[in-house]
């Protein structure tokens, strides 16, 4: 399979780049790391593609490389306040960041483990999320931690929680001229414990069947649960928190029988597309298993 | 339309000019006559395709060849100095672990990421290091073999 025919533009700024999507439209596409783009442009131009996307959706005729923008930060950490990701940071760039390592362990361990090298040296966070997948392994760490997106366009600029960045399946909030400039991830406040927990198919990819990421903020050492995140991948059209269940921790010390309601009612909260028997099994044990690692952890 | 660049590969500099639409593998395989990296599934899945960047694995089945500008590439006809074969090469000839030798190029890629950042990796590592590059003669045994063994000397 071969790429189709395109122009690469290559802007040396970011608002060189929004000002090239302002003119281009949907006729453009950005390029990161190109691991879910330019598989999805040879499947499109293949001839089964063409069979079933049709020729005029064979694809952009510009891809707008964000490599050459100078000065583009990887990230940038400002003790006790955020984290800031940028559009080219990949997962090794994470995984090989000791401030990530200590301060944000979470997010850590999910780069780490994401994938395979060749995919972890490619491939970025903000690509993953982009990419708009349900599926998408990193975008429910964001969401346990409360990342949001700064996201620009020409014309204006906004921040957009993570977890309504997703609206359907492949699709997000973003506009034709808009691109992601920026994750900003806040501290958690300590004492805090996360776990992430994850389960694939056996596919060339390993795609995700569930995938959970814990975080939970105590009030004080005894553990009491201030606040907590619950956040779901590959259940449900979209990556999501599981809002009940985070309301059932409020104020409480988790135990067994807590950690064990918890994991029934969370169950009810997916709504997986295919395979549902299986995935709300595997959610159920996945967040059982998470909270109770986040206790100790 | 083409673009000119000037890539680095094996140390050497070669001017080009290329449709921006080629990925990297098609460049080094069709333009500069390198064979070693392997067009298997070119969609990502099998690792046949892997080279280093600046010392890290990627697909250059997924990297296009105007953005791999300015970057140090190695390909597996990089490896061996002065026809001494690099010693994880030695080592997979010594353990039996090629058979086709299809994945062979881009196993022996992932494994040299992996020992120079960390020469003494336990199993387990070495077996995350290759789990981007698949072997359809499954001979994974002995190619971990070959790399535990590289690491001891
Ligand atoms: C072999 C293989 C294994 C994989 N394994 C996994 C896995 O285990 N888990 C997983 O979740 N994913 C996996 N993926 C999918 C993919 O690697 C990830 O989603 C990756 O994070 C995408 O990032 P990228 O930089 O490569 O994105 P790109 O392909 O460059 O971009 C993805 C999409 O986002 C858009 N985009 C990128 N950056 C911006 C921006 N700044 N603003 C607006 N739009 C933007 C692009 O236009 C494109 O539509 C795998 C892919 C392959 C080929
Ligand atoms: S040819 Fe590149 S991964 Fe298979
Ligand atoms: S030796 Fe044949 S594919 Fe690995």
């Amino acid at each position: 399979m071969r790429l189709p025919r395109f122009e690469y533009l290559s802007p040396k700024t970011l608002e060189e780049a929004t000002a090239l999507l302002g003119t281009y439209g949907n006729q453009a596409k950005i390029l990161a790391g190109g691991t879910d783009l330019l598989v999805d442009l040879k499947k499109r131009s293949s001839i089964q593609g063409s069979r079933r996307w049709g020729k005029k959706e064979r694809g952009p005729c510009y891809v707008i490389g964000l490599k050459g923008v100078t000065g583009l930060t990887r990230l940038k950490y400002s003790p006790g306040e955020t984290l800031s990701v940028g559009p080219i940071t990949s997962y090794a760039d994470v995984a090989d960041s000791t401030i990530v390592k200590e301060s944000y362990p979470l997010l850590w361990q999910a780069c780490r483990t994401f994938s395979r090298p060749q995919i972890r040296s490619a491939g970025t966070l903000v690509g993953n999320l982009c990419n708009g997948s349900p599926s998408a392994d990193i975008v429910p760490p964001l969401i346990a931690l409360g990342a949001k997106a700064r996201v620009i366009s020409a014309r204006a600029e906004r921040e957009v929680p993570v977890e309504e960045f997703c609206s359907a399946p492949f699709t997000t909030v973003l506009k034709e001229d808009e691109l992601v400039a920026e994750l900003k991830i806040p501290q958690p406040a300590e004492p805090y414990g996360w776990s992430y927990q994850r389960t694939t198919k056996r596919t060339a990819e390993d795609e995700a069947l569930v995938v959970v990421a814990v975080l939970l903020e105590f009030a004080d050492r005894d553990k009491t649960v201030r606040r907590a995140r619950i956040a779901l991948g590959s259940v449900a059209p979209r990556p999501s928190r599981a809002l009940e269940s985070e309301s059932m921790t409020q104020g409480k010390k988790l135990d067994e029988a807590l950690i064990q309601k918890i994991s029934e009612t969370v169950a009810a909260e997916t709504s997986p597309r295919s395979r549902s028997d299986y995935r709300r099994l595997m959610t159920s044990y996945l967040v059982r298993k998470a909270l109770t690692e986040a206790l100790g952890n | 339309m083409k673009q000119s660049l000037e890539l680095t590969v094996n140390g050497q500099s070669h001017e080009l000019l290329v449709d921006p639409h080629r990925t990297l593998l098609e460049v080094l395989r069709e333009q500069l006559g390198l064979t070693g990296a392997k067009e298997g599934c070119n969609l990502g899945d099998c690792g046949s395709c892997t080279v280093l960047l600046d010392g890290k694995p990627f697909l250059s089945c997924l990297v296009l060849a105007v953005e791999a500008q300015g970057r140090e590439i190695l390909t597996i006809e990089g490896l061996s100095q002065n026809g001494k074969l690099h010693p994880i090469q030695e080592s997979f000839v010594q353990h039996g672990a090629v058979q086709c030798g299809f994945c062979t190029p881009g196993m022996i890629l992932s494994a040299k990421a992996l020992l120079d950042r960390n020469p003494r990796p336990t199993e387990a590592e070495v077996k995350e290091a290759l789990s981007g590059n698949l072997c359809r003669c499954t001979g994974y045994v002995k190619i971990v073999e070959a790399i535990m063994e590289t690491a001891k000397t």
